[in-house]
């Protein structure tokens, strides 16, 4: 073997050597990153009170073997890279570079030829085995310790909060499932009951999809804003059904028809008043004249018409400030029903003068005609604004409903519907939606959504002028389940828990045995006893 | 002459393996003789006998500085005497003239009585000149020897007079006396192969001094070696190959010394005016290949390469307002520099 073969080698030995160590230095590097980025993996979720998940501990893992390997491929040595770390480590005064450079370079000579053998001689002095492959025990033992303490760390269990915040995921999914199922099925029962028109309405709404796409969420926050979002929904909605002026000019309407004393108006002015716009279209369906060719047969009808549209009229003139649809459908009427009566007139003057004219009569039809399609708008509007009302109270009945939903998962409540009692009639989603209105007996107090707790309580009063007032026994109870309500938020700190705890231990213990009360404490004024401390 | 050794002359054929083994070995005995010799009249300044005589061998100048008395003249004389060459000296003084250096033309007139100029020739027709205090002669004189080191030739009235082989200068400087002296322009100070500082010497060393030039008896300095050896020996010098990561590191040095280089330092930055000439890289190469071969090696290596740096540079380097205000050293300096260029292999 030639001198320089002999020295290539050398230096692949070196090279192999090297890289050894090198592999083993990047694998002890990245066992001990490896190790520090688990444990801190771990502290992180032992900290932030989770039991440790063990498939992010592979986060860790996985980036410090690719750490790993990538130190071992950037500085694994190179044959020149052996040759001059050799050089460093044993003194060879750059004479293994040298040789290699002046190989590559194809250099001959007698000082190249000396060079290299000079450069082989002290090369086999060189011990190759004094480069440590095995590393120091300190990086293993770091990385053992930092190892143990992550699996000491995987071992802990969840913190009392976390277990409690996930019981409440967990109640908050049941519950919006459930919030889900019942929309559902109150919309289905609501759909049961539309007709095409207001189909037509809730489908142009997209209500049901929104509901479809309820998402069942452990997050109670986001299952209120998809609530929320719904209510706004429908709240839309009735703005744009615009109900209210036309119900506006109705009340007026109805303000002045109910001064009249022909039967008919009287009767459109309590349809008016009462709201049922479906009767009152019936009512000015009624007043319709048909085609009387006579100027006295069109006479009687005319006069019942008149006196319908002179109160239209007053009341269009009372709310001239009003934009509304009905009010527009009233003028009409108003106008035809004049020009009615002109040519009514008109044909009595020319009958009383020449006996029939045959133009007045065709006058006279063409404005029956026009009044009766003036009435017709106006009746159909009417009939319209029925059907909106009654989407509109379906509406409300499932904002009702989304209201009684957001308490349900707000409030500590056992069910999201009303214990179904003995003999009930029909479940209580089923239920009309006016069935929870306003029966007087209760002062419905109503407050700005998720701003905290109401100070104000419903109380039972009886009707008249009497105090109303709450048993002791009830106000006790009341306060009691407000005060563990408050003993039991996160934010409480534990030595204030304990003192109220103290303080009802305190209350309730009967004098005779020490021992707590069963029963709750109560005063002749309804008061609770104070402390025996 | 008994020690004188044979270095084999390779201008006419390749050597083989054997004469340039045989030759190095005879480079670092000679080189050794020569060192024993000097020594036995010179005391101490091992590191500036071992330079001086590898400028010597490699063809190049010296300029030694130091305050009087430390035997700067003595040395250059007892080196001269060594070799067995032709020695000179002048002592530069204010007045000398280029003419008194080189030479000059003179009329003269011949048997036949016809008058013709004949060139006489100055005292730098020598193999060994000694520039003693070289510093107090005119930047005109100074510059009639800038030929002479560069080009080692002398050009009057239009003729130019090859000088003899081996030439070199060794010129002397005071550093402490400076009225009346004239710094070397820079053209002057780039053609010195090394500027060595040479100190004070310690205690026994003091002792040595005057046990050996106090008494009757003066150590009588043998020549062990010849010019012919001398330039022989420069031409196995520049034989030693140099690998490419080495002479990287080399022009690195060498360039570091820049203001505007990437590797110069903050220092080198604020306190330099202009870095060190490509001829210092060359002086640096020669110096480092002797260097090499004087401790049995056949390659330069990193370690000779920073060895010969400050000698090499430190002249050539020229400081700014601020460095010269600051009492900022060029030594310092190029210890930075190597401290801040890391060799590559």
């Amino acid at each position: 073997m030639t001198a320089a073969a002999q020295l290539r080698q050398f230096v692949r030995r070196l090279q192999r050597r090297l890289n050894a160590r090198q592999a083993v230095t990047a694998a002890l590097i990245a066992l001990v990153v490896a190790a520090f980025g688990a444990l801190v993996v771990a502290a992180g979720f032992v900290l932030s009170g989770y039991r440790v998940q063990r498939t992010w501990l592979l986060i860790p893992a996985t980036a410090a073997a690719v750490v790993g390997i990538g130190a071992y491929v950037l500085r694994r040595c190179t044959a020149d890279g052996a040759a001059r770390r050799a050089d460093a480590m044993f003194a060879l005064r750059e004479g293994l570079i040298s040789s290699l450079a002046f190989q590559r370079t194809g250099r001959h000579g007698a000082f190249y030829d000396l060079q290299l053998r000079d450069t082989l001689t002290h090369a086999r002095d060189v011990d190759v085995t004094a480069i440590r492959v095995r590393p120091h025990w300190l990086a293993p033992a770091i990385a053992a310790a930092l190892l143990a303490a992550t699996a000491w760390l995987c071992t802990l269990p969840d913190s009392p909060l976390v277990r409690q915040a996930r019981a409440e995921a967990d109640r908050t999914r049941a519950r919006s499932a459930e919030v889900k199922e019942h929309l559902q099925a109150y919309l289905a029962d609501m759909r049961g009951d539309m007709d095409d028109d207001e189909l037509r309405r809730l489908a142009k709404a997209k209500l049901v999809e929104q509901v479809e796409q309820l998402k069942v969420t452990g997050d109670r926050k986001a299952a209120l804003r998809q609530y929320a979002r719904i209510e706004r929904t429908i709240r839309k909605l009735a703005e744009r059904t615009a109900l209210k002026r036309d119900e506006q000019f109705a009340d007026a309407c109805a303000e002045q028809c109910a001064k009249s004393s022909d039967a008919d108006v009287e009767t459109l002015a309590r349809d008016l008043s009462d709201k049922r716009y479906k009767d009152a279209a019936d009512t000015l369906d009624a007043l319709k004249q048909g085609a009387n060719e006579s100027p006295d047969k069109a006479k009687k009808p005319h006069d019942k018409l008149d006196e319908a549209v002179r109160r239209l009229a007053k009341a269009a003139r009372q709310r001239a400030d009003l934009d509304s649809a009905l009010k527009q459908r009233a003028e009409q009427v108003c106008k035809a029903s004049e020009r009615l009566g002109k040519a009514v007139q008109a044909a009595e003057r020319e009958a009383q003068r020449t006996g029939e004219c045959r133009a007045c009569k065709a006058g006279m039809l063409k404005e029956q005609k026009d009044a009766d399609e003036a009435i017709g708008r106006l009746a159909r509007h009417m009939d319209e604004m029925d059907g909106k009302r009654t989407f509109l109270a379906r509406m409300d009945g499932m904002l009702k409903q989304l209201g009684r939903c957001q308490g349900y998962m707000r409030s500590d409540a056992v069910a999201l519907l009303p214990q179904k009692s003995i003999g009930a009639a029909k479940d209580g989603r089923l239920g009309d939606p006016q069935s929870d209105a306003d029966t007087g007996e209760l002062t419905r107090l109503r407050g700005q959504l998720g701003s905290g707790p109401s100070r104000v309580a419903v109380e039972h009063a009886a009707d008249g002028s009497g105090v109303s007032h709450l048993a002791s026994a009830e106000r006790d109870a009341r306060f009691r389940a407000q005060v563990e309500s408050f003993v039991h938020r996160e934010d409480v700190p534990h030595t204030l828990t304990q003192g109220v705890k103290r303080y009802f231990e305190l209350i309730h213990r009967t004098p005779q045995t020490g021992q707590p009360d069963a029963a709750p404490a109560q005063s002749a004024g309804g008061a609770s006893s104070p402390p025996q401390e | 002459m008994s020690d004188h050794v044979a270095i084999p002359n390779n201008r006419q054929h390749p050597l083989s393996d054997a004469e340039a083994e045989q030759g190095a070995e005879e480079f670092r005995q000679t080189f050794e003789t020569l060192r024993n010799e000097v020594s036995r009249f010179m005391v101490g300044q091992e590191a500036i006998i071992e330079q001086v005589l590898m400028a010597v061998v490699c063809g190049g100048h010296v300029l030694l500085e130091g305050v009087p008395g430390l035997g700067k003249t003595a040395l250059v004389h007892t080196i001269a005497q060594a070799v067995e060459l032709d020695f000179r000296r002048i002592q530069f003084t204010p007045d000398l003239l280029p003419a008194d250096i080189l030479g000059t033309n003179l009329l003269i007139e011949d048997d036949s009585g016809h008058k013709r100029f004949r060139f006489q020739p100055g005292p730098v027709f020598t193999n060994v000149l000694l520039a003693d205090e070289i510093n107090r002669a005119t930047p005109k004189t100074q510059s009639a020897l800038l030929e002479t080191m560069q080009e080692k030739t002398v050009s009057v009235a239009h003729t130019t007079h090859e000088l003899s082989r081996p030439f070199f200068v060794l010129a002397t400087q005071n550093p402490i006396e400076m009225d009346g002296t004239y710094p070397l322009p820079e053209a002057q100070l780039d053609r010195f192969f090394f500027k060595l500082k040479v100190d004070m010497p310690k205690h026994d060393e003091f002792a040595l001094i005057l046990d050996r030039t106090g008494g009757v008896d003066q150590p009588q300095i043998r020549p062990v070696t010849d010019g012919e050896t001398v330039l022989r020996m420069g031409q196995m010098v520049r034989q030693v190959p140099i690998a490419a990561d080495v002479q990287d590191h080399l022009i690195r040095l060498v360039r570091a010394t820049h203001p505007s280089d990437a590797n110069a330092t903050e220092r080198i930055r604020r306190y330099v005016r202009y870095g060190a000439s490509p001829r210092a890289a060359q002086a640096m190469l020669g110096a480092a290949r002797a260097r090499a071969l004087l401790h049995t090696r056949y390659h330069v290596a990193v370690e000779d390469v920073d060895a010969v740096a400050a000698a090499t540079m430190r002249h050539r380097i020229i400081l700014s307002f601020e460095g010269e205000a600051e009492g900022i050293t060029t030594d310092e300096l190029i210890a930075d520099i190597i401290k801040g260029v890391r060799p590559a292999c």
